[in-house]
């Protein structure tokens, strides 16, 4: 019947498969005003497509970088060993190639890098005779391209250091402070990020850890991918998986009557030294309180007043002294992301009654 | 395309990354289309492809021995994703089409005017409730601008095949469409 061929011939047409006798037998068939229409219409709409990846091209050359930065590294190293083999001389290339390599990345990032020399600060650090140190220092952010390709966005206050050898067998670094981290995949050489009470092991993913020295507690939120969370000093421990969209809260001090903060809560509640929380998926990453930082925006859900005092000294890079203890127990909730200092102050009074002074970088709320 | 292709290709072979970054630009986002049917995660899809990126790019000296880049990436993130998912369960080896998931790219904004909301809805429907094997050809043939042959040997289907599925799909949105054209009330004033 004539319905099935002319379908078959559409099919055909649509996909430039037709051949030119089929091309004039379509045309022969297409003869009542119903089948041309559709003729246009499947044929507009076949045309209409966007073929293109949408997503923002800043997103794309980051993508593309890391791909190009995983294989040229593959290649280096590579290269590298099968020198290695045959003279001597090519261990000073070795670490040379590497150290220029840890060098760019370092200035890439446009941050402060320190080298220490023969520092056994840390046991990791003992592999190799040199180590980096990027600060980021109050009321600064910072991103990093390591060696590998992976991308590290450093919070204020903070400071990520990794040894000359960070590319060879496993891919280590030590953070204080809270950093973003998206790290390429390398099944070869797993990445660990060492903290002063938990390592986190990963293979590639993006993840969000906040390990401030002066907090109570270690927090790691898993945006995607998996991660693995170890105790640093006892590796017999379980470890702890983490999925998608959990964050797995760590408290310190394992006296377990934890307020974190200092926070004066009228019960004092007995927390786990671990605990595990799922966060909604529906929110963007850029309104998540774990994430929003690396997108510009302080972002605030439910905190004291003096937890907030606390992001907003590191953010602003000023000083918060609290006379009033009146309102250190009103919670708070919103964004700041353009204002600056005062402009954020003024909004939070609006919210409730306070005075405040501000002397250089010292605010003194009354 | 397929001409673009072979100049990027050679391009790459002397270590040309804008011409990579072509290739890139081109195919990414559809290859991790096609991996998500099997794989269902976008994560998962994301680094498979990736990883397929990262050899080529690694292997760049060898990339001419590669007859057709188009069908070689396709073919290669098919067989790593079915890799991929055979390590969880072994039966989808067996009815590798038959579990997938297509992703189609929604039509942003079409600039012929002719198409209304209302009969993009009709088709995006139509679409989404073919069967997986059928969708993804359908898929392959208008987005990803393969050709029968193309598409017949990335999935290891006969020619014949393909053009069936593809009749089959042209079909179902044809009778759907018609239903509308026929029952609509403004027939002339849609029909402008």
């Amino acid at each position: 019947m004539n319905h099935n061929r002319i379908i078959e011939l559409y099919a055909r047409k649509l996909s430039a498969e037709a051949t030119d006798a089929e091309l004039a037998e379509f045309a022969e068939l297409l003869k009542s005003e119903d089948e041309q229409f559709f003729h246009e219409l499947i044929t507009s709409w076949w045309q209409t497509q966007n073929n293109t990846d949408t997503s923002p091209k800043k997103e794309r050359d980051d993508h593309f970088n890391k791909i190009l930065g995983v294989a040229n590294s593959t290649n280096l190293i590579d290269n590298a060993m099968i020198v290695d083999d045959k003279t001597k001389f090519a261990k000073k290339i070795k670490p040379f190639l590497k150290w220029s390599m840890a060098t760019a990345a370092v200035v890439i990032g446009l941050v402060v890098c320190i080298s220490y020399f023969n520092n056994n600060k840390n046991n990791f650090l003992d592999k190799g005779d040199h180590y980096n140190e990027i600060v980021a220092k109050r009321g600064t952010k910072t991103k990093i391209i390591l060696p590998d390709g992976s991308q590290v966005w450093l919070n204020s206050d903070s400071k990520l250091s990794y040894g000359a050898r960070f590319n060879d067998t496993i891919r280590e670094v030590l953070l204080e402070g809270e950093a973003y981290f998206d790290v390429i995949k390398d099944k070869n050489r797993p990445f660990v990020v060492m903290t002063n009470a938990l390592n986190i092991r990963v293979l590639g993913t993006t993840f969000n850890i906040k390990s401030y020295a002066q907090d109570a507690t270690i927090e790691t939120t898993l945006i995607r991918g998996m991660i693995e969370v170890r105790k640093n000093n006892e590796p017999a421990t379980k470890k702890i998986v983490l999925t998608p969209n959990e964050k797995l809260i760590y408290n310190k001090s394992e006296a377990l009557l934890v307020r974190p903060n200092n926070e004066q809560n009228t019960i004092a509640k007995k927390l786990e030294a671990l605990s595990i929380t799922t966060l909604s998926k529906n929110i963007p990453d850029s309104s998540r309180v774990e994430t929003a930082w690396i997108y510009g925006r302080l972002v605030f859900d439910g905190d004291s007043f003096v937890t907030l005092a606390e992001k907003m000294e590191r953010w602003y890079n000023i000083k918060i002294t609290i006379q009033n203890q009146s309102i250190s127990n009103n919670r708070f909730s919103g964004v700041f992301e353009k204002e600056n200092v005062e402009e954020a102050f003024k909004a939070l009074q609006l919210i409730t009654m306070f005075k405040y002074d501000i002397h250089d970088n010292e605010i003194l709320i009354k | 395309m397929g001409l673009g292709l072979s100049i990027l290709q050679s391009q790459v072979a002397v270590g040309d990354t804008h011409a990579f970054r072509q290739i890139f630009d081109a195919l990414f986002s559809n290859l991790t289309k096609f991996s998500f049917s099997f794989v269902h995660s976008k994560e998962a899809a994301t680094e498979i492809v990736d990883e397929l990126f990262v050899q080529l790019w690694v292997k760049r000296a060898d990339i001419m021995k590669i007859n057709d880049l188009r069908v070689y990436l396709y073919t290669a993130t098919k067989n790593a994703s079915l890799n991929y998912i055979t390590k969880k369960a072994k039966q989808i080896e067996l009815e590798p089409y038959e579990n997938l998931q297509v992703q189609m790219t929604d039509v942003v904004s079409p600039e012929q005017i002719m198409i209304t909301k209302e009969i993009l809805q009709k088709i995006k429907e139509t679409i989404d409730s073919l069967p997986p094997r059928c969708k993804l050809i359908f898929k392959f043939v208008r987005e990803d601008g393969l050709s029968y042959s193309e598409a017949a040997e990335i999935l290891g289907l006969s020619i014949k095949t393909i053009d069936s599925q593809m009749v089959i799909a042209v079909a179902r949105i044809r009778a759907k469409l018609m239903n509308v054209i026929e029952t609509s009330p403004n027939k002339i004033y849609f029909k402008k």
